[in-house]
């Protein structure tokens, strides 16, 4: 039995591990769209701010 | 969105196969429960050949029309595929200490598996050394039509070859339905998998477009301003 059972945890230790990384990745690339949303909602306030003290 | 919906049934088919692999199937006479390996040592097998025909297929497609999607396709496969060929090995090797009383032996799909397995570690390695995209690709794609010749010799390695490793030995039919089902769920969950990864490759890739794409005085007159006074 105890050869299963390790062959068996191994199988799903590694499945959970490779699910874990695919989590944490998709984390760090949420944290990046946020960043790079956040930057371009600066540009247009500071476009729109630019044109009207031009206007 | 489609791969959540997918989630459930793929989780569910695993717990069936789980629950199958450990109260359905008999215990065999001469191994015991050690021979109960079979039903994820199999599916995982399968899985790291498959895994390699994606790999190879997808990076055929790239060179043909170099879209950048195809190589997204082959980078999660062979993620996945990676995974399955050193649960393969490992788990074999389990197995073959139990049946053979020995870890590893050189029995040609033993050996064919290895080469599987290094060509996958090869791929991934070449791939992580470069930056550029298309090179990347380019060059993967190269090494894994390369390494798609060594799947058929895993697979007709027991049948051209002597070795030590059975060829498709007679099973129970409970035994043999639970195979099926084992290699079936785990066959879904690694296409939900690869679903996944796919798509999170695709936003790296457009998030990296963007990211170029932002005017670098901006991103100057950004990192002005965080500097502390």
């Amino acid at each position: 039995m105890s050869t299963f059972v390790t062959a068996y945890l191994l199988v799903w230790a590694a499945i959970f591990w490779h699910v874990l990384r695919l989590v944490a990745r998709q984390s760090r690339l949420e944290q990046t769209a946020r960043a790079l949303n956040n930057q371009v909602q600066e540009m247009q306030e500071r476009e729109e701010q630019s044109v009207a003290r031009a206007a | 969105m489609h791969s959540r919906l997918w989630c459930i049934p793929v989780a569910a088919l695993v717990a069936a196969a789980i629950l199958a692999v450990c109260l359905v199937a008999p215990t065999e006479e001469t191994m015991g429960d050690a021979q109960r390996i079979v039903y994820i040592h199999v599916a995982m097998a399968w899985l790291a050949l498959v895994g390699f025909l994606i790999v190879g297929a997808a990076g055929a497609m790239y060179l043909r029309g170099r879209n950048l999607l195809w190589d997204h396709w082959a980078q999660a496969a062979a993620e996945l595929g990676w995974l399955c060929a050193s649960l393969t090995l490992a788990t074999g090797s389990l197995w073959a200490h139990a049946a053979w009383n020995t870890w590893w032996t050189w029995d040609p799909r033993l050996l064919t598996s290895f080469i599987l397995w290094a060509a996958y570690s090869g791929y991934l390695l070449v791939r992580g050394s470069l930056d550029d995209p298309h090179r990347r690709a380019r060059l993967g794609a190269v090494l894994a039509i390369v390494g798609v010749f060594d799947v058929p010799l895993v697979i007709m390695a027991t049948r051209w070859f002597r070795g030590m490793h059975p060829t498709s030995p007679g099973m129970d039919p409970t035994m043999r339905l639970v195979l099926w089902l084992s290699v079936f769920s785990f066959t879904g969950l690694f296409v939900l998998l690869l679903a996944i990864r796919r798509r999170q490759l695709r936003q790296e890739g457009l998030l990296a477009d963007l990211e170029r794409q932002t005017p670098l005085e901006d991103r100057y007159a950004k990192e002005r301003t965080c500097l502390p006074s």
